[in-house]
């Protein structure tokens, strides 16, 4: 045919089957934010402080009666350590869910870019996994991955059976424990960012909701009853009490794990609901 | 003809022929770019239809003469008076803007009166022509109800009753159907038609052409900043001879009838699109017309009927605005 | 020929509120106009024929899948152009596109290859590259067009797509839909008040009220009485024409720029050249054709 068609050509690709619905969303959040400089910037800070540890852990492992003799006590590489490097890690758990999260699904909203996506085959769900998965990826990326990586240095470096005894379930439980954390914050600051318009107010909220809880209640009730039922609100600090548990260290705060881990349960669940109610009433039309 | 500043019961009417609204080598700039360039008009009283592409100044000219925005050079003249220079003026003027900027807690009559009030009327009086605007407005049934519920069609509804409730002597609606249904648009059509027959300027800003040509004959067309067509849109048209008039046919033998018809020297040209449809192009539409109905009865092909395809404003609109870019 | 939509006793409530009364329809394939007043229920009916909404009672069944267990199925095969904006902050057009594709299933490079393709179709070819944000409401309007038909959808659904534009774009924008629904079979539902667009683009049309099927007619002018009725519309001294016209018997009504003529018994049209010739060129009539019920009148009726 010398002439091609120039109208409207119909297409006969083919639908990827059961494709992950999600994962465009997760890659297109992401890729918003990763090339930006700040981010790498915060990402490579990041991973400066984990190089750090991972000096410690050389010379805890290697130099362990040296400094033993100039600090008077034993110092090691075990559980306590790595959940220590975790610890440390929340600034940046903070940093990178305010920056990367309070705007994903407020600038949604403000676009109404929300019928969008409800008008294509992905479900509420969905949407909430591929937002999940942009806050998830840059948490993961300055958490479980390095420290995963760390122990596996410690590992190669102090290949006794000694040592891996004692350190061996770090990855399962960093896994479980990076997953909790990242539903933690990500739930909350979704339900957030779809409640709020403005990121100043979005990042201010969940703060408050996940860092410290309403604190003078919690020193109210404190004062009054004794018992600090109310800092279980405190999701961070019960993220810390249950790391804590499970890596056999100790923390300054008061509430017992088991609890601490219900109450992180019933955060997230509870957000999710919030979360969904505000997405469900999606005017498709007007 | 001094202009009365202050609210009293009666409003001037202004006798139809009064030019109410010049604008006098207006120009208004935007830094470099230029939004109107030395435009220079009369709107009378009646309805005018204010047209133009996007981004053809069409927005700025409309805000200019409401007094919404300063022009950079020229004046706005209305009733001969400077509209930069008297405030008082405003009074005049009614404003439908396209904007969705309502006050959503107060009920739709709460909201009129209290723009009545800002006009200075007394509660009475404000009172009295806010229900006189919301019956013309068809939104009596829902005055007392929060304008936050308001269904869009209701919203613009009430838009255009604060545009006339202070009975301007120019009103200004800039796309005032928008979000309306059907029989909204076409309630509304009527009342801009009257509020223009009451001898009120009534400029229409829109694209819809099909609905400003069932509101009025009298355009206003701005391209590039300028004004590219004033007056009445059948002069305009015959003006436009570039563009012979374009009338299908439908007949029984079309190509028997091209026969007849290309005979005369009112037809420039016949095409046979079908074979009962026949399309003739004519720049003589008053001879034309006149001797059809000969051709209709002696011609010895029925005719069935015929359309003028290109008598309409769209069509007006395409012509004036390729030719003129 | 199979309905594209089909729906039995469709009825939707928010809460306490029932939206839907219990709609039966069958929608043709081809092209559909959706009409009705604010607040008639056709942005629900909308939603639950893209499964979004819970179907019970009644059944709705689009392009053969069940809206109730198939939601997925069905919104892998239908576009959407939403009347409000909906830009996704950051990207330009081809982006944008492209992530629409993929969203629905494609690969990313067949999203990509047929994005570009889709905006060269609605033309936005030479903008693709630009920032959303400096898009003229016109561009916008197309980009919403493109990433609903980035996917090749068999029916597509459209509200008020030439909102905001100029009189060529939405000329541009009509033809763009007529091409895509008479050229290459694809179905498409228009919501829309304006009637001329419907007119210009769609077969047949559905008018809601109340949550209830009012009216469902082609588009096509139903003639009032074939051989009896003709409107004459043009300029010059109509008064005569009608005075003339009733001395003869023939009723005559005033209708906008024109009358509306009802022939005398046994009469046929030949009986208004006459009087058109008596008249000459006193009387310039340029439109002269049977009278139909247009949309505009059976909207009116049907929702009065």
């Amino acid at each position: 045919m010398p002439i091609y068609e120039q109208g409207y050509q119909r297409w006969n690709g083919e639908l990827q089957e059961r494709p992950l619905r999600w994962w465009p969303i997760v890659r297109q959040g992401v890729m918003a934010y990763l090339p930006q400089r700040k981010y790498l910037l915060l990402l490579g800070l990041a991973w400066i402080q984990k190089i750090f540890d991972g000096v410690q852990v050389y010379g805890r492992l290697k130099g362990g009666e040296v400094l033993e003799g100039l600090l008077g006590a034993r110092v090691d590489a075990g559980m306590p350590f790595f959940w220590a490097s975790m610890d440390n890690s929340m600034i940046w758990v903070v940093i990178f869910t305010i920056m990367v999260g309070s705007d994903l699904i407020a600038a949604d909203r403000r676009g109404k870019a929300l019928q969008l996506y409800f008008s294509k085959p992905i479900t509420r769900n969905d949407y909430i996994v591929g937002k999940i998965g942009v806050i998830a990826t840059f948490l993961l990326l300055t958490t479980w991955l390095p420290i995963l990586l760390l122990w596996l240095f410690a590992v190669m470096i102090e290949p006794t059976t000694a040592y891996f005894a004692r350190v061996w379930s770090v990855p399962l439980l960093m896994t479980v424990y990076s997953v909790l954390l990242v539903a933690t914050a990500g739930m909350i600051m979704l339900a957030v960012s779809a409640t709020a318009q403005r990121s100043v107010f979005i990042s201010v909220t969940w703060i408050v909701l996940f860092g410290y809880g309403f604190v003078p209640v919690i020193e109210l009730v404190q004062a009054i009853t004794g018992f600090e039922a109310w800092s279980l609100i405190n999701m961070a600090g019960n993220l810390g009490q249950i790391g804590a548990w499970w890596f056999g260290a100790e923390t300054g705060f008061d509430v017992p794990p088991v609890l601490a881990l219900g109450a992180v349960l019933v955060g997230i669940v509870a957000a999710y609901w919030w979360l969904r109610r505000k997405i469900e009433p999606v005017e498709v039309v007007l | 003809m001094s202009v009365p500043t202050t609210m009293g019961p009666e409003t001037p009417v202004m006798r139809p022929g009064t030019a109410v609204l010049e604008c006098d080598a207006l120009t208004r700039w935007y830094g470099q770019v230029i939004g109107v360039n030395s435009v220079s008009c009369t709107v009378h009283p009646g309805v005018t239809g204010l047209l133009g592409l996007n981004g053809a100044g069409k927005s700025t000219l409309f805000k200019l003469m409401a007094g919404q925005l300063k022009p950079s050079k020229g004046r706005v003249l209305l009733l001969g008076h400077d509209l930069a220079h008297d405030i008082g003026l405003y009074r005049w003027i009614g404003f439908c803007p396209e904007q969705d900027a309502l006050y959503e807690s107060m009920t739709g009559r709460e909201m009129l009166v209290y723009l009545l009030r800002l006009h200075g009327l007394s509660p009475r009086e404000a009172g009295a022509r806010a229900e006189g605007a919301l019956v013309r407005t068809h939104l009596i049934d829902d005055a007392d109800r929060p304008v936050g519920g308001y269904s869009k069609g209701m919203r613009q509804k009430i838009k255009l009753a604060q545009a006339m409730a202070h009975d301007p002597a120019v009103i200004f609606l800039d796309e005032p159907f928008n979000g309306m249904d059907p029989v909204s648009r076409h309630e509304s059509m009527a009342l801009i038609r009257e509020l223009g027959a009451e001898g009120k300027c009534v400029l229409v800003s829109s694209h819809i052409l099909h609905e400003v040509e069932q509101m009025t004959s009298t355009i206003l067309l701005i391209q590039n900043g300028r004004i590219l067509a004033e007056g009445n849109v059948s002069d305009i048209r015959d003006l436009v001879e570039r563009h012979p008039h374009r009338i299908a046919i439908e007949t029984d033998d079309a190509r028997a009838l091209a026969a007849i018809l290309i005979g005369a020297e009112d037809v420039l040209g016949v095409r046979v699109e079908a074979p009962t449809r026949l399309i003739v192009e004519s720049n003589h539409p008053r001879l034309f017309f006149g001797r059809l109905p000969e051709v209709a009865l002696d011609g010895g092909v029925p005719i069935r009927g015929y359309v003028t395809e290109d008598d309409d404003l769209k069509s007006l609109f395409e012509y004036l605005v390729e030719d003129g870019s | 020929m199979k309905p594209i939509i089909e729906t039995h006793g469709l009825v939707q409530s928010y809460g306490p509120k029932v939206v839907l009364h219990g709609i039966d329809l069958s929608v043709p394939p081809g092209a559909v106009g959706l009409l009705g007043p604010n607040g008639a229920g056709k942005s629900t009916f909308l939603r639950s024929i893209l499964g979004l909404l819970h179907v019970e009672p009644g059944a709705v069944r689009v392009l053969g899948h069940d809206a109730r267990d198939e939601a997925l199925a069905i919104r892998r095969r239908v576009g959407l152009v939403p009347e409000s904006d909906c830009l996704i902050p950051g990207m330009n057009a081809v982006e944008m596109t492209t992530y629409a594709g993929e969203l629905v299933g494609m690969s990313h490079t067949d999203a990509k290859e047929r994005a570009h393709q889709v905006l060269y179709y609605v033309g936005l070819g030479e903008a693709r590259y630009r920032e959303l944000e400096s898009y003229s409401q016109g561009m916008k309007q197309r980009l919403k067009l493109a990433q609903a038909l980035v996917h090749d959808p068999d029916l597509l659904l459209l509200d008020e797509p030439t909102n905001g534009m100029d009189p060529p774009g939405r000329e541009s924008m009509l033809q763009l839909i007529r091409d895509v629904s008479h050229g290459q079979g694809m179905n498409v539902v228009l919501s829309t008040h304006l009637l001329p667009d419907v007119e210009q683009t769609c077969d047949h049309v559905i008018v809601l009220k109340d949550g209830r099927v009012a009216e469902e007619r082609p588009v096509e002018r139903q003639l009032i009485d074939a051989g009896r009725v003709y409107d004459l519309r043009g300029r010059g001294d109509l008064d005569a024409l009608a005075s003339m016209l009733r001395d003869r018997g023939h009723e005559v009504e005033a209708i906008q720029d024109g009358l509306r003529v009802r022939l005398a018994e046994g009469h046929r049209s030949d009986a208004i050249f006459a009087v058109l010739r008596e008249l000459g060129e006193s009387v310039q009539v340029r439109h002269f054709l049977e009278a139909g019920r247009s949309l505009q009148d059976s909207f009116v009726e049907a929702v009065s």
